[in-house]
């Protein structure tokens, strides 16, 4: 078997939705009455004051939802303790004023009236019976109201100040460790297997070669289980809003130049929507870039998608000396295509250029948004650009694996981690073992997430 | 590897090699390569080494550089394909 777990816990929780399904308020119930402070602890100092119908024998349900998911199913429950601050507005409007915990709508253990007022509310310990864990995954406070005889003309108002749920339970489950070491004798890298061994009696092993599937040995019997490896990579996404703009040499000429002021701050967030700057005057082509903060992207990076929303109109469509243009650059290089908002419309819109080379992150240090506007060119109203990016993890792998059938009413899901290849270097007569490497391609150091694969057949290797 | 020499006249067995007096002063000796076991592959690219018929002859021998350090490697260390390994 697979080593048992056990868990002896003890879970402290509060009401935390009304069950609309179930309750049943035959008049106005919480209208402005503040239902979710009735989702506090049983010390609370704020009421939830549900109104109950006119009329003798009226009655209202009202369900308050506990969630104890967490509460593994098969758990032993141990004992449970229900705390409930509450009252009524008057003992003289109800013939029934109850409080108890359900399974549902089940009710469990007994009624206890609620014997405070509105004012002046009492905490109550509930009697609660006994109980499963699959029954707590659905634990609920029931609120019983019945409009009495006398009295009846006018609504009235019970309060609840919250409740607290306490759950102490034990558990005896399975858990897997999992391990794996993938020894790599000097420069020579041809590790015969890679051993993953599950905790206690579970032992897989898996060749090195057929990752994909594991035996699991539990009680004697073989268990087929899939098992997949994955590149365990934390990841981000960074966005910049453009900043300062910077005329390109000789790129702007003719008498839009009065309206070039108007570009100075534009460009801060692609959701802007007021045109700073379109340019004018027969013959004026205006060429102008913006430039792109990336520095704070980790050098070990490896850039997955770069784009840019970029939001603008073309001011005319109606001539060919009319248009305007943007584009990523990175100096001499372009990184996306050019996109005409002239083919897009002379309405406002957001539009996003898509890197058509991902840039190394060399390149994103000059990245830029390039525009050219023709004659009555456009607006350009802001912009911002995305870079995506995934770094990898010092620990390069983990695995995750599903075992079925292990008993006849058990399925069991393991996630593990862990599992770090190592490379050893024999140095000075004594092998030293590490675990990042770096392998240089086209000119970048890149991170080895698979360690077996660092070295080329065929390639002799020296140490510097 | 030796050869068996005459040198005027008189005969010299097993001499792997001779010194001769050099124009203008001085000596130079010159030795028999016929038993060498070089070959181009087996010789660091770069450098050079006489075959057993006496050609002068530059080795080809390539090597990736494996590195050692405790920081994550400079942009301008090594070449593509080298390897960095740290601690």
């Amino acid at each position: 078997m697979a080593t048992p777990i056990s868990i002896d816990d003890t879970l402290t929780g509060h009401p935390v939705s009304l069950d609309t399904t179930n309750s049943n308020f035959p008049g106005t119930y919480y209208n402005n009455n503040n239902i979710e402070n009735a989702f506090t602890d049983a010390s609370s100092s704020t009421r939830a004051a549900p109104y109950t119908n006119t009329g003798s024998g009226a009655t209202t349900t009202m369900y308050l939802n506990f969630d104890c998911s967490s509460i593994p199913s098969g758990s032993t429950i141990k004992s449970i303790s229900c705390q409930v601050k509450c009252g009524t507005q008057g003992t003289n409007y109800f013939s029934t004023r109850t409080v108890q915990m359900s399974s549902g709508t089940t009710v469990k253990g007994n009624a206890t009236t609620m014997s405070g007022s509105n004012s002046s509310p009492k905490t109550h310990t509930l009697t609660v019976g006994s109980w499963t864990a699959d029954e707590l995954h659905n634990a609920k406070l029931k609120f019983y109201i019945v409009r009495g005889s006398s009295n009846t003309t006018t609504e009235a108002t019970f309060s609840i100040y919250g409740a607290t749920l306490t759950v102490s339970y034990s558990y005896n489950g399975y858990q897997y460790t999992i391990t794996s070491s993938s020894s790599v004798s000097g420069i020579t890298t041809s590790p015969a297997s890679q051993d993953i061994m599950g905790g206690g009696e579970g032992i897989v092993r898996i060749d090195a070669d057929s990752l994909g599937s594991a035996i699991v040995k539990d009680n004697g019997t073989n268990v087929t289980s899939s098992l997949v490896r994955h590149n365990a990579e934390s990841g981000g996404t960074k966005s910049t809003v453009l900043g300062a703009y910077s005329l390109t040499s000789g790129g702007f000429n003719g008498s839009g130049a009065s309206y070039f002021s108007g570009l100075v701050g534009a460009g801060v967030d692609h959701t802007k929507t007021t045109s700073n700057y379109y340019s004018s005057g027969s013959g004026t082509i205006a060429v102008f870039t913006y430039n792109l903060d990336f520095t704070d992207i980790p050098s070990n990076a490896t850039i997955t998608r770069v784009y840019c929303e970029v939001n603008g109109h073309a001011e005319s469509t109606s001539n060919s000396n009319e248009y305007m243009c943007v584009q990523l650059i990175s100096g001499s290089t372009n990184i996306s295509s050019e996109l005409n908002f002239k083919s897009i419309g002379t309405s406002n819109s957001t539009q996003t250029l898509e890197a058509t080379t991902i840039p190394t992150l060399s390149q994103l240090e000059n990245l830029q948004l390039k525009c050219r506007l023709g004659y009555y060119g456009g607006a350009i109203n802001g912009a911002t650009c995305y870079v995506v990016y995934t770094v990898p993890s010092s620990n390069p792998y983990y695995w995750t694996y599903t075992i079925s059938n292990i008993s006849a009413d058990h399925t069991v899901l393991v996630t593990t981690s862990g599992g770090i290849q190592k490379i050893y270097l024999k140095v000075n007569g004594s092998w030293i073992e590490y675990t990042t490497v770096y392998k240089k391609v086209n000119g970048s150091w890149v991170l080895q997430s698979d360690l077996s694969s660092v070295f080329d057949s065929g390639t002799n290797y020296k140490l510097n | 590897m030796a050869q068996n020499i005459t040198i005027w006249g008189a005969s010299y067995s097993a001499v792997p090699a001779v010194t001769l007096p050099k124009t203008g002063g001085g000596t130079a000796s010159f030795t028999d390569v016929t038993d060498t076991t070089a070959t181009a592959a087996g010789v660091a690219n770069g450098t050079y080494f006489y075959t057993a018929a006496g050609v002068k002859t530059q080795g080809s021998l390539a090597f990736s550089t494996i590195y050692t350090g405790s920081t994550t490697p400079s942009s301008s260390l090594g070449s593509n394909g080298d390897v960095y390994i740290q601690s």
